[in-house]
């Protein structure tokens, strides 16, 4: 068993384009995919992620490096000297940061976090897709999304009519 | 252990399944919003206001697809857990009257909030909004509009009707269809009681009727023929409810009136003499 300090087990995450992660258990453990499958006593082996490639591995394990003290799932005492509070606010603006990505890249980080899990990630990317488009008007939605409007213009017509308060 | 073979994540952990049936791959990763699954975590934090889910609708039939599930809405509000405040509503002597409070878009038109049922010239109407056609139907007898709303009973709205054996005006949600039933046959019925219609626990509808100092309940029976008959469930006599004040003299039925009812703990309001008294409808 690989161990990079004493008692603390590692785990060998496995990326398809053929890069490995060495990570801490508990960190690896923020995803509950990998979470299940250790519990289930699998752990022993390195884990091969498909779907997710090296450059989203990576930030997904940079992005569960930070949050796995404060959940307390294993115990880490690293945040015992901090108030949680601070530490709300220091997690607050380090996932601010985090999620200044391109478009493509937190779509990868939304599939990453939903494969893997994790729901603070899926929390974050999820939130930051929506509040880029709830300022913006319908035609500049589907442009940002790249979602096509397949409304004939009387179906449209007809959902902004019923609910003709909602677009004012 | 680097030797050691690599095990892949089973792939039948949900999220696998929803990043297979997306068809990505590290070469070509599809948009998250073609994966059902990972467009519904994304629009549930739609922000909870009320103009949210309109709009996301008419983005695309798919999104008005997602957005009007059930299942959907119910995760929506409880990721939302505290709903805003749309405004409120304000009773009238012969209204009742919605006053939104959000700005626009978030400003919910009165009329959206318009459920009552309304006297005109050709007998009694009940008319839905804007949300589907006038329902009517002739109604013999005076509504109740003493401040009391409809009440929702398993899938229909009854409305009080004046005198007690008259009954009550029910409205059928899934029939669409208007009707009224006759009440129980009571002693001293009339102006100087007053009533009410419950949810019993098991689902049937109940009639309290106050005549001070005695109160009733009755349960609806309905046979399967359709025809509807009352059984007295208890009556009690005020007096031996401690707490309520002695009998009043008088027969101002607004000195002691049922005023509501608590459905979550059981509890009837009363008011009696200018007072409003709880009570629990299990120590009756």
């Amino acid at each position: 068993m690989a161990t990079r300090e004493a008692g603390k087990k590692m785990i060998m995450l496995k990326s398809p384009d053929g890069m490995e992660f060495e990570v801490e258990e508990a960190v690896a453990m923020e995803s509950q995919t990998i979470r299940k499958m250790i519990e289930d006593d699998c752990a022993d082996t390195a884990i091969l992620i498909p779907n997710i490639n090296s450059k989203i591995l990576s930030r997904v394990i940079e992005y569960c490096n930070k949050h796995v003290p404060t959940t307390g799932a294993t115990g880490a005492a690293a945040s015992d000297t901090v108030a949680p509070a601070a530490l709300a606010e220091d997690l607050k603006i380090w996932d601010a940061e985090f999620i200044k990505v391109n478009r493509a890249t937190r779509f990868d980080l939304i599939q990453a976090a939903s494969y893997l899990n994790i729901k603070g990630l899926l929390d974050l990317t999820s939130q930051t897709t929506i509040d880029t488009i709830s300022d913006n008007s319908l035609e500049e939605i589907r442009s940002f999304l790249s979602t096509k409007n397949d409304y004939l213009p009387e179906e449209e017509q007809t959902i902004r009519r019923e609910n003709q308060w909602a677009f004012q | 252990m680097a030797q050691q073979q690599p095990r892949q994540i089973d792939a039948t952990e949900e999220g696998a399944e929803a990043a297979r049936r997306s068809g990505c791959s590290p070469a070509a990763p599809a948009s998250p919003l073609e994966v059902e699954d990972l467009l519904r975590e994304i629009l549930l934090r739609l922000p909870p206001q009320p103009s949210s889910l309109p709009c996301a609708s008419a983005v695309c039939k798919r999104w008005q697809h997602l957005v009007t599930d059930p299942k959907f809405l119910h995760c929506f509000r409880v990721h939302h857990q505290k709903p805003p405040l749309l405004g409120f509503i304000h009773i009238r002597i012969y209204d009742v009257v919605f006053t939104p409070v959000l700005d626009p878009p978030d400003r919910i038109p009165p009329q959206r909030f318009d459920l009552r049922p309304r006297d005109v010239e050709s007998g009694t109407q009940l008319i839905i909004g804007t949300w589907g056609d006038i329902i009517s139907g002739d109604v013999p007898h005076r509504l109740v509009f003493d401040h009391i709303p409809g009440f929702l009973v398993g899938n229909a709205l009854y409305w009080l009707l004046d005198i007690i054996s008259d009954g009550m005006l029910k409205f059928d949600l899934d029939e669409k269809s208007l009707a009224v039933i006759n009440g129980p046959t009571i002693a001293n019925d009339v102006y100087h009681a007053s009533h009410w219609i419950i949810q019993l626990e098991d689902g049937a509808v109940a009639m309290a009727i106050l005549s001070y100092t005695r109160f009733q309940m009755w349960q609806m029976d309905v046979s399967c023929h359709g025809v509807v008959t009352w059984m007295m469930l208890k009556t009690i006599d005020m007096h031996d409810i401690p707490g309520l004040p002695p009998q009043i003299e008088g027969n101002k039925a607004t000195m002691k009136r049922i005023v509501g009812y608590v459905e979550d703990t059981n509890e009837f309001l009363l008011s009696v003499d200018d007072n409003v008294y709880m009570v629990q409808l299990k120590s009756m």
